[in-house]
Formats: C-alpha cells, structure tokens, sequence
C-alpha cells in the first residue's frame, strides 16, 4: 500500500511554483506597481503554505491561488487607500525614450487608465481577458455570478475604450501634458 | 517593466497608404478597440508572466517548506 505524504506534497509545491509567474502577472496587472506586487505574491505564497491543508487536491490550485492574492490586495488596498502615490507619474518620467516614446506613451497610458478602473472591472478584464480563465473560474475567484463578472468585463472594456480614445469632448484628459502650448 | 513587446504596426490599418511618414494614422484612434485592448492588456500581462520566477520566491518556499516540515 502506498503511503502518499511526499508526492502530494511534491506535486503542490510543484504546481505552486508554476503558478508563480502568473500570480505575479496578476498581481502587476492588479496594483500597477511591480514591487508591490512581488510583495503581494509573497504573501500569497506564505499564506498559501500555512494554509495548505485548506486546499483540495484536485482542484484548481491557480484559482485558489488567485483567490489568496486577491484577498490579499483588497485588505491592501484598504489599508493604503490613503497614500495613492503618482505611481505611474514617476515611471513615465523615467521610462520614455525618444525612439520609442509613441509605443511607450500608449502602454503607460494603458496602464494608467487600467489603473483607473473600479478594481472589481480591472480584476474581472484581466482574470479573463489576460490570464485566460473562465468567466466560471474568474466568477468563483470574486465570488460572483458568472453573469456579473461578464458584465464586469463588458464595463471594464467600455470604460478603457473611453478613456482610450481621449475623447476631446471629455475635456479633462488623464495624459501627461506633452505640448504645454 | 521597462521593455515589451512592441504590438509593432498594426496590420489593421483600414485602408493601404502609400509609404509616406506623414500619411502615418494615428495609434491611438485604433478603430477596433476591443482588440487593442486585449493586445496591450497581454502585453503587460505576458511580459511579467514570461519572466523567470525570482529567487526570493524559492527561498520563501523553501523556508516554508522546512517549517511545515517540522510538524
């Protein structure tokens, strides 16, 4: 009879590990700044071993994963609600070369506009539109109906394409000034 | 955070224009939006997720992994 302590255990750690570089996706994708989300997936991963007897072997380890990460950044997100730093700001300031700077702006100004979704749209496009899940594994994540997240990311989508095409009419607009006449 | 993969020029620009700089249209009124969306939305995506996983990862797991091992 085969006693299956190690394997089990090898196999999540192994599953877990794989995981990683998509967590920490999510996690960029989620907050917009990389060191933070490095620290998020740190502590997704530590909560994730001290509570590894909470998860069904079988199930979905990336979702459960995505789930510790996300619960993560909302307890986060609540606590530094007050020091929204200009994040984005500064990095544009030192990341724009010339050569590429018409790329570069519209991949900072994607940033920062997905930065300026409610975070249930910007989890919902990225769970879906990026990470390549289900709407039934992203709607399990958030702990929604799965036709809530579609209309989550049916809003998401909406509301980037506006804040995408500058609208002119729109007035005030979220790019950095770069013709100051 | 600083590289990417370049969408490169759009092979969605709707009418063929003859090689001239100044008949270059716009990116940014890219007509199918949906579309650029999911492009650049990847792009920030992939360009973490194609990264190698950072040692500071593996020494946590491993660090973990003794403590768990412990019980």
């Amino acid at each position: 009879m085969m006693h299956d302590t190690l394997p089990a255990g090898a196999q999540i750690r192994r599953d877990m590990v794989a995981a990683i570089p998509r967590l920490r996706a999510f996690a960029v994708s989620l907050c917009g700044n990389p060191d933070r989300a490095d620290d998020l997936v740190q502590e997704t991963l530590a909560k994730a071993l001290l509570n590894i007897k909470s998860f069904t072997v079988g199930t979905n380890l990336l979702a459960w994963l995505f789930t510790i990460l996300r619960n993560a950044y909302y307890s986060e997100f609540r606590k530094r609600r007050r020091e929204v730093a200009d994040i984005d700001g500064s990095l544009s300031a030192t990341l724009i070369s010339k050569a590429n700077q018409d790329d570069h702006m519209e991949y900072l100004d994607f940033r920062d506009a997905l930065q300026k979704l409610p975070p249930d749209q910007r989890e919902a496009l990225i769970l879906i539109g990026a990470s390549g899940l289900s709407y039934e594994e992203a709607a399990d994540i958030c702990k929604c109906a799965v036709g809530t997240m579609k209309s989550r990311v049916s809003r998401a989508r909406s509301r980037l394409s506006e804040l995408l095409q500058y609208d002119p009419g729109s007035g005030q607009s979220h790019l950095p000034a770069s013709d100051p006449d | 955070m600083v590289d990417k993969k370049a969408p490169g020029p759009s092979p969605m620009t709707p009418n063929p224009i003859p090689a001239d700089d100044s008949a270059v249209p716009p990116k940014k009124r890219n007509p199918n939006v949906k579309d650029h969306i999911g492009r650049q939305l990847r792009a920030l995506y992939d360009e973490v997720a194609n990264q190698p996983v950072p040692d500071r990862f593996m020494e946590l797991l491993n660090r973990l992994d003794e403590k768990s091992g412990d019980e």
